[in-house]
């Protein structure tokens, strides 16, 4: 038997069910230390319930988890739990001053008061509490709540940080700017981070490493990179952003390229694959470039496609085209210009081979 | 009359405070596990204990004086006409109360708290104990209202006390007796001491319950 | 049609205007007839409680037409009430304050009905040795040996009697063994039951209880320890809203010859004496 070092926390055969409904089907699943792992899925994928139960405080009700290796029973899970922290989506704070909030967890797990107190001052000057630390939870503002909220997590120290869509009740760029700062932080402190989101911009400025849950299962996990350019699946690839799925299939090879049959055109994409195999092709928008005829290059797949629709993104315009099966492009206001295109007229789309990812079916 | 009226009070006030400290302490437990508890015959016992809510205090003096005459099961105790006797006649007024406030309350606060307490590393008790304190202000209004509920109560202290002069005669049953006798200004001295209690305790009770109010914007904002 | 004027809007006016005429026609209605009609009988609490005007009452209402209002409250009370005109008819058991009620001029007829008797009850035991003794040193024995003893403690005609026992007796009672109550007859003898006490109670509450305790009678027939009733109407000339004729026609009914019988033969069914004895017919 191979050995490997005991991951930090591990789970083994884990089902959860709520109202006879299973939630959640694991058979597997690990958190490595000092990795900033991200839960990603669609809402009520059963992500918060994986993460409450790699917290410790959800029971699943069938399952094993091991702590380093070890077991976690009745016996050992309060002190192992305390090791973690947790923080909900939306702040819950206890009736109380921002102070009793903040050292709710040292005073839990019983430490002396001079310790609370060096922790203390370090955590407020760490999130610029100091002047906060006697007023009433029921008066912070939304900024001001997140930061205690980070604050009453961060004063534990703990092993492993567990953050539940953190800062959801704030906008998106308010939240995606909180979140880098979270990220330089444990970044800096290497601490083993698990985060849970439904936004991809999160996980791609946070993780390191990323599980994709739907409907209670993990139908991908490695690293961020990979998932996102790498999805094993249609509804992988459409939830990490991919425009375009195609269904095709093999029909010979070129150049160690393969060739796929999608309609009447063919593309050339890298394997592998066997003949007459049902493939998937992704293609992202931002890697298909248009121009008025093909080009000599690198770009091995030329289309002659009409231009159904333009969508103005924000820094892009999303070009929705057919020639013979609809694709997306995604092309600069400033290439759309010198090309001087509109809906109806046809246009030459190209995709590298190279960008192009293969899902065999 | 002067010492006899401190007499009656400080009577008054141990046995109804006695009474609510022992309901407080079995109905507060009983209440948190009304409230979270899953058990056969739970909905039995929320019905009990909100009927016990309008329990009438002379139904209760009469039971319990029936059980601690002497020729009652519990006789053997002596404790018929004695304050003890009233501290459990007022414990059983006050108990339903007590069960009944506390468990709503518990089921008021926000369902998250004893997730994050987890979270943050609470152990079973102490989630439970932090939920207790978010539901203080029902606790306290539970408490000062048995606590005004059995400070006025007559009819179940003057069967099970006897209201004898000296040992348990309370400010109710020397109002009862004083009206009974035709010494109306002896019974207004003794209803306006007794006014200035309940008065008291529930302007207080008013205050926090005004502070609640006050406090729970937050929770409900979500 | 009719269904549309059931419910009409003027209906239900007129629906309401004549349940809320109705009602308070009611109220002032029974007021004005009690001063025509209806007769207040202030009494104490022991002759409420025998059952006596039970039947007495009933039959005084049929041959006079008045409707009789039973008050029971203590002798002192029922005193207060002849004095500030609250009552048309008194039936008290308290002699010496009967009469300082006649003298002040509350009171216009005073007539003997009845006497009971008080007796002395203790737990069969008898600890301070009190049988065969008579009121007074029964009671300085019971002092001494600082025996429990349940005192009514209510201005009630039993503990007056009680207080002018003590009085006799010389003594102040004071101490842990002397109990005051402050309740009604059987509740004090509940309590001298539980407390295995001595008290003072009137025979009629007795033998409606005593099968119920284990107190047992230790003196009896005193005559110190009779308590006679006296029906006395209040002076009309003093307030003149009460029921004058109806008081005197009272006075007449619970004095004449077949009610005094009625009262003689009152409780002997039941245990096996008269809780009553009738004293109009004797001179």
């Amino acid at each position: 038997m191979e050995h490997r070092g005991s991951p930090l926390l591990e789970l083994v055969q884990v089902r959860q069910i709520y109202g006879g409904r299973l939630v959640l089907d694991i058979p597997q699943f690990r958190v490595e230390k000092g990795e900033r792992l991200v839960l990603f899925g669609p809402n009520g994928a059963g992500k918060s319930s994986l993460m409450r139960i790699l917290a410790l405080v959800e029971k699943p009700v069938q399952g094993c988890i091991f702590y380093q290796g070890t077991p976690v029973d009745a016996s050992n899970s309060l002190a192992i739990r305390r090791r973690f922290v947790l923080l909900l989506q939306k702040p819950v704070f206890f009736q109380g001053t921002v102070r009793s909030n903040v050292i709710y967890g040292l005073k839990v797990r019983g430490l002396p008061r001079r310790i609370i107190q060096s922790r203390l001052d370090e955590a407020a000057s760490m999130f610029s509490l100091e002047n906060l630390l006697d007023r009433h939870v029921e008066r912070l503002s939304g900024g001001e709540a997140q930061r205690v909220n980070l604050a009453r997590a961060f004063i534990l120290q703990p092993e492993i940080l567990f953050l539940d869509e953190p800062f959801s009740p704030l906008d998106a760029s308010a939240r995606q700017e909180l979140l880098e700062v979270l990220r330089r932080t444990v970044q800096t402190a290497q601490q083993t981070t698990v985060l849970v989101t439904h936004h991809r911009e999160e996980v791609l400025l946070f993780g390191t490493r990323a599980a994709v849950l739907m409907d209670g299962v993990i139908r991908q996990e490695g690293s961020v990179e990979e998932v996102f350019s790498r999805p094993n699946s249609d509804e992988v690839a459409r939830l990490v952003g991919v425009d375009t799925v195609l269904a095709g299939q093999v029909v010979g090879a070129q150049d160690q390229l393969l060739e796929v049959q999608i309609g009447n055109q063919k593309f050339l994409v890298p394997g592998p694959g066997r003949p007459h195999q049902c493939v998937l092709l992704c293609i992202r928008s931002e890697n298909v470039i248009l121009a008025s005829r093909p080009t000599e290059g690198s770009v091995r797949n030329w289309l002659l496609s009409r231009i159904i629709e333009i969508h103005p993104r924000e820094r892009t315009l999303e070009v929705v085209l057919d020639c013979g099966f609809r694709f997306k492009a995604a092309v600069t206001r400033a290439a759309w210009m010198e090309l001087g295109l509109e809906a109806g007229t046809n246009v030459w789309a190209g995709i590298k081979a190279t960008s192009i990812h293969l899902i065999s079916q | 009359m002067k010492t006899e009226l401190l007499e009656i009070v400080g009577l008054t006030l141990s046995v109804s405070g006695m009474a609510t400290l022992i309901a407080l302490a079995l109905g507060l437990p009983l209440g948190v596990l009304l409230a979270l508890g899953r058990f056969p015959g739970r909905g039995l016992l929320a019905a009990m204990v909100n009927t016990g809510m309008g329990l009438p205090p002379v139904v209760v003096g009469l039971v319990v004086a029936m059980l601690l005459w002497r020729s009652g099961p519990l006789g053997q105790w002596g404790l018929i006409y004695t304050p003890a006797a009233m501290v459990i006649a007022q414990v059983i007024i006050a108990l339903p109360m007590v069960a009944g406030v506390s468990m709503a309350g518990i089921q008021q606060v926000d369902p998250m708290i004893p997730l994050q307490a987890r979270a943050l590393g609470a152990s079973g008790w102490q989630t439970l104990w932090t939920l207790v304190k978010e539901a203080r202000l029902s606790m306290l209004a539970a408490v000062m209202a048995a606590f005004g509920s059995v400070i006025s109560e007559v009819g179940a202290v003057l069967m099970v006390g006897g209201n004898l002069k000296g040992q348990t005669r309370v400010l109710t049953t020397a109002i009862l007796q004083e009206t009974r006798m035709g010494r109306f200004e002896t019974a207004l001295t003794l209803a306006y001491v007794l006014l200035m209690f309940t008065f008291t305790i529930n302007f207080f009770l008013t205050r926090l319950q005004q502070k609640g109010v006050r406090a729970a914007p937050l929770r409900w904002r979500r | 049609m009719a269904h549309c004027f059931l419910w009409s809007k003027n209906f239900r006016n007129l629906l309401v205007a004549a349940v809320v005429g109705l009602y308070l026609g009611g109220i002032f209605g029974c007021g004005s007839h009690t001063d025509q009609a209806a007769l207040i009988l202030a009494t104490t609490t022991s002759t409420y409680d025998s059952g006596l005007l039970d039947v007495l009452v009933p039959k005084f209402e049929k041959s006079s037409g008045y409707r009789v209002k039973v008050i029971a409250v203590g002798t002192g009370e029922a005193l207060r009430m002849g004095q500030q005109g609250d009552a048309d008819v008194l039936l008290v058991h308290a002699p010496e304050a009967e009469e300082r009620f006649m003298a002040e001029g509350f009171g216009k007829t005073r007539k003997p009905v009845m006497h009971n008797d008080f007796v002395l009850l203790g737990p069969p035991t008898d600890p301070a040795g009190i049988k065969g003794e008579d009121a007074v040193g029964a009671i300085k024995k019971i002092a001494a040996a600082q025996s429990p003893f349940i005192s009514r403690g209510d201005n009630s005609g039993t503990h007056k009697k009680e207080l002018s026992l003590w009085a006799a007796a010389g003594i102040k009672p004071k101490g842990t063994w002397y109990i005051e109550a402050g309740q009604g007859m059987g509740e004090c003898l509940r309590i001298a039951h539980e407390k295995n006490a001595y008290l003072l109670a009137d025979r009629g509450t007795w033998l409606a209880f005593r099968k119920q305790f284990s107190l047992k009678l230790l003196v009896e027939g005193d005559p110190k320890l009779l308590n006679p009733y006296h029906v006395i109407t209040v002076n009309p000339e003093v307030h003149p809203h009460v029921n004058g004729q109806g008081a005197e026609e009272f006075v007449q009914f619970i004095t004449s010859p077949p009610i005094q019988q009625m009262i003689r033969q009152f409780g002997q069914a039941e245990y096996g004496e008269s809780l009553f004895i009738p004293d109009a017919l004797q001179p």
